[in-house]
């Protein structure tokens, strides 16, 4: 759901308003950041991405037809954006990518295992799992993002950890750590 | 949302596998490396109508609707394809100040050009504009051998050491790029041969003052040699003063317009083309 401040900074940027334009960048700019890690799962990269999504969407702005989805919008410039960069870069989100922070003792390897979990679930269900914990984003946060409701969205992460913890006891997780 | 928000060990072990610092946005720095979109957000805001994409090809189609729109979008496009800006004023942001340019060249009624050919030749280009259009309607270039005369009907081609004259129905412009249009169609052409442009403000020796410089280069090309020009524009009015082409060949204009005057009146009957007598004529 939009705020009431965040909707005038839309309609300000709309008329031209670049400082609104750049607050509403600040506002928005971890979310897209998860957004592009979710396709690239490359932090530096997906910083570049939602950096040259703000620039998309500032010389699309006239075009944002209902200003009450600006954050949906941006969100979807930034999907494109990172799917083009993953493109040109040949790069597939790979597991040895998401786990790069692996080390060798069993905390590196409880992370890796996760990492694939999650690797391995639909696009759109990574991309909620990585805004919600990537920068620890709120429910609500998140909603305005997706365009959707914050119960929508915690029964959405719900199936999506069920679905994590079933793929990790499978693949030999300890059970009593879940 | 308790069931989910109670699963408290898998929420921590997603959040240690993935979980950073929240990345924090530097406007400021990022206005420094977005000059070129924020020209056009900011021209789209000034002409009050939106470009629909940040895309450059076939953009003038879509722009020229409007006149004054359509000079602020124009400038919009020019800034982004341009590669160097040095301010032409250096009060005004690069869009704002192409679209003075451009704005100033529509102002013109009338141009009188005094060329200069590859072979040392001198001769004189009159064009005549129509101030509600911008568009050229009639000109007149004679220059060495050759004289053109080209109204809205009729654009007629004169070869003077053969006394051969050719005829086409139709006004044909004198070149790709068209003296009305002079930036919007430079950056078309230069565009489309892969070339670039620059626009620097700096002192001129031989004109002893500051001036533009809008330089130009066009790689060589299998039908096109290879072009480097440079355009003096007066930083007053915002017109052009002379243009130089550095490297270039026969055939691709004259090698340089030394002096333009404008708005000067055009003589009378200077469109009237007589054919000579005796001469061959060919109609094409």
């Amino acid at each position: 759901m939009q705020s009431e401040l965040e909707r005038e900074l839309v309609e300000a940027a709309v008329g031209g308003d670049l400082e609104s334009f750049g607050e509403l960048c600040r506002r928005y700019y971890a979310a897209m950041v998860a957004v592009a890690y979710a396709v690239l799962s490359d932090h530096q990269l997906a910083e570049d991405a939602a950096q040259e999504s703000f620039a998309r969407a500032l010389v699309r702005i006239r075009s944002l037809k209902d200003k009450a989805k600006f954050a949906p919008w941006l969100a979807a410039i930034c999907r494109n954006v990172a799917k083009d960069m993953a493109a040109a870069k040949a790069r597939q989100i790979c597991i040895e990518d998401l786990s790069q922070a692996g080390h060798n003792n069993s905390e590196g390897e409880s992370s890796r295992l996760i990492r694939r979990a999650i690797e391995r679930l639909p696009a759109r269900t990574k991309e909620l799992i990585v805004l919600r914990y990537y920068n620890n984003l709120s429910y609500e946060h998140i909603a305005s993002i997706l365009g959707t409701s914050a119960t929508a969205i915690n029964g959405r992460l719900a199936r999506a950890k069920r679905k994590m913890a079933k793929h990790l006891k499978h693949n030999g997780f300890p059970e009593n750590r879940l | 949302m308790n069931a989910d928000r109670n699963n408290r060990k898998l929420d921590g072990l997603i959040s240690g596998a993935l979980g950073r610092d929240r990345p924090q946005f530097d406007f400021d720095t990022w206005k420094q490396t977005h000059r070129k979109q924020i020209e056009i957000f900011k021209s789209q805001t000034s002409g009050g109508k939106a470009l629909q994409s940040a895309k450059l090809p076939n953009i003038w189609r879509t722009i020229m609707k409007s006149r004054i729109t359509g000079i602020a979008a124009a400038a919009a496009v020019i800034a982004s394809v341009i590669v160097g800006v040095t301010l032409l004023d250096r009060s005004a942001a690069p869009a704002y100040a192409i679209e003075q340019t451009i704005q100033a060249m529509r102002s013109v009624s009338s141009v009188r050009a005094y060329c200069t050919d590859w072979d040392g030749s001198k001769g004189q280009v009159w064009v005549q504009i129509n101030p509600e259009t911008g568009q050229e309607e009639y000109y007149h270039a004679d220059q060495g051998n050759l004289l053109i005369v080209a109204t809205p009907q009729k654009t007629y081609y004169y070869h003077k050491d053969k006394n051969l004259v050719r005829i086409r129905n139709q006004y044909v412009p004198a070149a790709e790029v068209r003296f009305s249009r002079l930036f919007e169609d430079l950056t078309s052409f230069v565009q489309k041969l892969n070339g670039k442009l620059e626009f620097q403000s700096e002192f001129d020796q031989d004109l002893q003052k500051e001036v533009i410089k809008v330089r130009g280069y066009i790689p060589a090309r299998r039908d096109f040699g290879e072009k480097e020009f440079m355009i003096r524009v007066d930083p007053k009015t915002k017109l052009p003063i002379s243009t130089d082409t550095i490297k270039g060949a026969p055939g691709q204009g004259v090698k340089s317009v030394d002096r333009f005057e404008y708005n000067v009146p055009i003589p009378q009957g200077l469109f009237d083309f007589e054919i000579p007598e005796g001469a061959e004529v060919i109609y094409e």
